[in-house]
């Protein structure tokens, strides 16, 4: 089998095996690979070190020491100190040597798997399938695991195959929800929504900003009006969605603290706060028995009355502003959150994976 | 065959009265039955696989006789005098010792063969040294074709194979324990691909057949 048969291979084995798109990684994977060949002056890493392929191949007949589980045994435990590094790497090295004497096998000689039995592994048994050293069927098997390969990098690069599956063909408020809960911390999660208002029954095709999200339902902020919304199939969402289509747009930095506030006006504290935070807590006000905040049925009902307190939850200082703007705090409990965007937003960027 | 053996064994094939005669096979097993009793005879019988049925049943007659006998046989068949004697398996050659045999059968051929076209071939003659040679003399006579084994220590992997790649529908089972929709479905898809890479390689394993 040609080397770069063998680089293939093992680079498309290890990027699926480790959801990884690290360049270096997988560039020790395709220098595990060419590890089997050193039994044949022949091959590049024979030249490259021609002592060592010299001697193996004065005394052994090829693709038996280095083509077997023993030399993987050999190479797993030479390499461990890879691990000091990443584990990745060691990983990435033996699946690269193994996959490169294990493609062998599906030659028509065969390989020693079992060194020092002298038996040959051939897959399949029957010789006419198998393959030959620059065959048009070899160069059609390269063809197909370039391919992989490619699509493997891609889907590594976008988060992994699981995900990629999950948004391609699973595009509901979960999937979302499992991509906030993931990147959320860190990368911004914009989502185009089409489905229906759950109270006017108009069609809806909007692009939200996800704030938060549970296991099933999200909370996301209309890129153009800047209202929230929760969005999904529970009972008391606004937006009930058919289909949720989830990216990752640029990188976002959220700086959260707790406020215990004690006697003090609304407007004193809201004017102290920035005018972009979200605020979820409760407060406990002076008069609670006058407060009356309006039914909102629209939007997602960031402030409302319950238990004695007005609870807050993603509230914007406009908004408290506006409501409670005269009204004193005797006492409350607040996580005042910011979130801080990068300059550039737009696009669905790459998720570094593995290393 | 009994004339040869009586050849080596000083046996007379002919009978010692005023007018010789050739002995018949009854009388020849007989007189080589008696003399292969004596002490310090030995019968080696190569590829003894080969020889008839009425020959070894005389084998038999010989090792009920007391004679000593030492028989070479490939892959005999477990029947008749190989289940009567003892069985010393010889080891394979060692890959120096076929290494050895084909360097000596270049230079026979006065051809020179270097290190990496010796572990080219050697490959495809295992450990069987008349396959060694013949290799040598197809390659010094220029009609070797390399990638061909045609030696019989092989195993077929595909049952592992096909075993090991049945493995991923436990990602169904994972995705199902964890409650993620697209594992559950992404392993399903996988299990559907594991199948029919199964119906893939029966049917190249099932081998050539005429249109």
């Amino acid at each position: 089998m040609m080397s770069v048969t063998h680089c293939a291979i093992a680079l498309t084995t290890v990027s699926v095996t480790l959801g990884t798109a690290s360049p270096s990684v997988l560039a020790v994977s395709v220098l595990g690979s060419q590890l089997p060949d050193l039994d044949s002056t022949a091959s590049f890493v024979g030249r490259a070190l021609y002592p060592i392929a010299s001697f193996l191949e004065s005394r052994f007949p090829h693709r038996t020491i280095t083509h077997s589980f023993l030399s993987t045994g050999v190479v797993a435990i030479a390499s461990l100190p890879l691990c000091l590094i990443h584990w990745h790497y060691w990983l990435a090295l033996v699946l690269g040597q193994f996959t490169g004497w294990f493609a062998d096998s599906f030659t028509r000689s065969g390989v020693a798997a079992f060194y020092p039995s002298p038996v040959r592994l051939v897959i399949p048994g029957n010789p006419r399938a198998r393959l030959r050293s620059h065959s048009p069927a070899e160069y059609w098997v390269l063809g197909v695991v370039c391919f992989l390969a490619i699509a493997s990098i891609n889907l590594a690069s976008a988060g992994g195959i699981t995900e990629q599956f999950a948004r391609s063909f699973f595009p509901d408020a979960s999937t979302a929800a499992t991509l906030f809960q993931r990147y959320g911390a860190e990368r911004v999660v914009v989502v185009r929504v089409k489905g229906l208002h759950a109270h006017t029954s108009q069609a809806i095709d909007s692009t939200y900003t996800v704030i938060e999200a549970n296991s099933q339902d999200l909370i996301g902020q209309e890129e153009i009006s800047g209202k929230l919304y929760k969005i999904g199939n529970a009972p008391d969402v606004q937006i009930r969605a058919n289909r949720v289509w989830s990216s990752l747009g640029g990188a976002v930095a959220i700086a959260a603290q707790e406020q215990s506030l004690q006697e003090i006006g609304v407007g004193d504290w809201v004017t102290r706060l920035k005018p972009s935070v979200y605020l979820s807590g409760s407060l406990l006000l002076e008069d609670m028995e006058e407060i009356q905040i309006p039914l909102e049925l629209e939007s997602y009902p960031a402030l409302r009355v319950f238990g004695g307190q007005v609870e807050l939850s993603n509230a914007q200082p406009a908004q408290i502003s506006a409501l409670l703007g005269e009204c004193w705090i005797t006492s409350g409990q607040v996580i005042v959150k910011e979130r801080t965007y990068a300059e550039s937003r737009a696009g669905v960027g790459g998720v570094s994976g593995g290393v | 065959m009994f004339g040869a053996i009586a050849e080596q064994l000083d046996v007379p094939t002919v009978s010692d009265d005023d007018r010789p005669r050739a002995l018949t096979a009854q009388q020849l097993r007989e007189s080589l039955l008696k003399r292969l009793k004596e002490p310090e005879t030995l019968l080696i019988a190569d590829d003894a696989q080969r020889w008839s049925a009425s020959l070894r049943y005389w084998l038999e007659d010989v090792l009920r006789g007391g004679g000593l006998m030492v028989l070479l046989a490939h892959s005999p068949q477990p029947k008749d005098i190989f289940v009567k004697l003892p069985i010393l398996e010889l080891k394979p050659l060692s890959d120096e010792e076929i290494r050895s045999l084909m360097v000596e059968e270049a230079i026979a051929h006065n051809a020179k063969l270097d290190p990496r076209e010796l572990a080219e071939l050697q490959q495809k003659a295992g450990n069987n040294p008349s396959l060694a040679r013949r290799i040598v003399r197809e390659t010094v006579l220029g009609i070797a074709e390399l990638e061909t084994s045609q030696h019989y220590q092989f195993v077929d992997g595909t049952p592992f194979l096909l075993a090991a790649v049945a493995l991923v529908s436990v990602i169904r089972f994972v995705g199902l324990g964890l409650g993620d929709k697209a594992l559950y479905v992404l392993g399903g898809v996988l299990t559907l691909a594991a199948i029919a890479l199964r119906a893939i390689l029966y049917a190249a394993n099932r081998g050539g057949r005429r249109l």
